[in-house]
């Protein structure tokens, strides 16, 4: 008789099975860690992105600063 | 709180109360579509009309249950504790049918009040415990038939107040 | 006055730095008790007495379901704070709650689904207590769909305050349609007042994980709301500090 807080499954392979439950247990748990894991990893993606358009916007702005600077030196009516 | 807000909060609770209320209603009006099957009671008392499809719920009468030896033909009789239904079926029950359990079967009256059932789920209840102390408690399947009930049909008055007086 | 710290959250720089603070505690106490509680209620509680290891869903189940219910009072809640108060932090967060609280009910719906099979007979069932938790589902992407269909930020943002407020109905609906109809599913096991009736080798790890999936919440909605304030304040001298300072590509 086993107690309360032991290991319920003799194997890693009876464990899978659950006997007969197992495709409807592991499917549970594949897609809730599937979609818990998207919740955390598409905002930080999308973070990251954001962050890397404003760093892009900010270099093309520096650009064209530098370029009006170039100009006076170069040809100014 | 700045009267302007006080003003926005108003209209928000108005908003929740006003749409529960009208939910409230519809529910209310509905209450009876809203019901998953209907309880022998309420089919003995011609509640169900016959002929259409519909779902019976109940607890499987304990010694109710004939099979067939030659096909998936099973009938069991189901009671919510005051009437009893038959219900005939073939095909294959839910692993969780057992006598004793409760069960929801969907198909159409015939002219006796029989249940021609077309599909059998087992409606389980919220408990939940170690096979170990059902059977220490005396509810395990085993010990179950070991010390029988009354086969009238009757279960413990707790758990009709539970699963049915509601 | 208490007001003061309530206008604080005013300040999407303010909730930025202060969020990024808490996070890592957040997401390391989720992760542990997911971890533990998964462990726990999977492979270490005892299998039921009459569905075997079928159950064992609850794990997954009955969190996603509560949070899915809890997650909709939060959004309709922030809703209401920006409708009253403006705090455009509140409509941030009542947008981001959409989108969690949409994939948990329909984690919700799908873990039931595999756990119904083996123990009903069933995937789906159109009793009161499914079918009022797929109209939750609906409401959520309600609230996502008009944002999508308004142009105008201010005008989305009260559009969907009002369908979450109005929405909210269904969260006591859920909760007691298992007491007031006849359904397939089982009343509820966990009870706010009342001894549960799963035997405590069971409930223990259930509360483990109903306490991970609380703090996995409120990680994902900080997350996703951090994203959110940056594309809102992208012309804000803050986020292009923010962006300057991370030019090596680090998160955080």
């Amino acid at each position: 008789m086993s107690g309360p807080i032991d290991w319920q499954f003799e194997s890693w392979a009876a464990f899978w099975q659950m006997a007969g439950h197992g495709p409807y247990v592991w499917a549970a748990v594949a897609v809730t860690a599937v979609v818990m894991v998207a919740l955390l990893v598409a905002p930080l993606r999308r973070q990251r992105r954001l962050l890397a358009e404003v760093r892009a916007e900010q270099a093309r702005a520096a650009r064209r600063a530098a370029a009006t600077a170039d100009k006076p030196a170069g040809g100014k009516i | 709180m700045h009267p302007l807000r006080k003003q926005r909060l108003k209209w928000v609770v108005l908003v929740v109360v006003a749409s529960s209320i009208a939910v409230g209603l519809i529910t209310f009006a509905l209450r009876e579509n809203i019901n998953l099957f209907y309880t022998p009671i309420q089919i003995v008392d011609g509640e169900a009309p016959l002929d259409v499809r519909l779902r019976a719920g109940g607890m499987v009468v304990k010694g109710s249950v004939e099979r067939a030896d030659d096909s998936l033909f099973v009938a069991f009789l189901v009671t919510d504790g005051a009437e009893t239904v038959r219900v005939e079926y073939t095909g294959i029950l839910p692993d969780l049918f057992a006598e004793g359990e409760a069960i929801v079967a969907t198909g159409v009256l015939d002219a006796n009040r029989v249940l021609q059932a077309t599909e059998v789920l087992a409606k389980h209840d919220e408990t939940y415990m170690p096979p170990e102390v059902a059977e220490a408690m005396g509810q395990g399947h085993q010990r179950r038939e070991a010390n029988k009930q009354p086969s009238d049909g009757s279960y413990p008055a707790e758990q009709k107040e539970h699963r049915y007086d509601r | 006055m208490a007001w003061q710290w309530f206008h604080q959250w005013g300040s999407p720089r303010w909730f930025y730095q202060r969020s990024g603070v808490w996070l890592p505690w957040l997401g390391g106490a989720a992760g542990l008790l997911l971890a533990i509680g998964l462990v726990w209620g999977l492979a270490l509680a005892p299998a039921d007495f009459k569905q075997g290891n079928s159950y064992r869903i609850i794990y997954l189940h009955v969190p996603a379901s509560f949070l899915a219910l809890a997650g909709y009072y939060l959004m309709a809640i922030a809703g209401a704070i920006g409708l009253v108060w403006k705090i455009k932090l509140a409509y941030t967060a009542m947008k981001c709650a959409a989108t969690i609280g949409a994939a948990l009910t329909f984690v919700a719906l799908f873990t039931g689904a595999v756990w119904g099979k083996p123990t009903w007979g069933t995937y789906w069932v159109w009793d009161a207590r499914i079918t009022s938790m797929l109209v939750l589902l609906f409401l959520y992407f309600g609230v996502i769909a008009l944002y999508q269909a308004f142009d105008r930020v201010d005008v989305a943002n009260k559009a969907a305050a009002l369908l979450a407020l109005v929405g909210t109905v269904n969260v006591p609906i859920i909760y007691k349609s298992v007491d007031w109809w006849y359904t397939l599913h089982q009343p509820a096991s966990l009870k706010l007042t009342g001894e549960s009736t799963l035997h405590a080798s069971m409930l223990q790890p259930l509360l483990v994980m109903v306490v991970g999936f609380y703090l996995f919440y409120a990680a994902a909605l900080l997350l996703s709301m951090r994203a959110e304030v940056i594309a809102r304040e992208s012309g804000g001298g803050w986020v292009k500090a923010l962006a300057a300072g991370q030019g090596g590509g680090q998160q955080l």
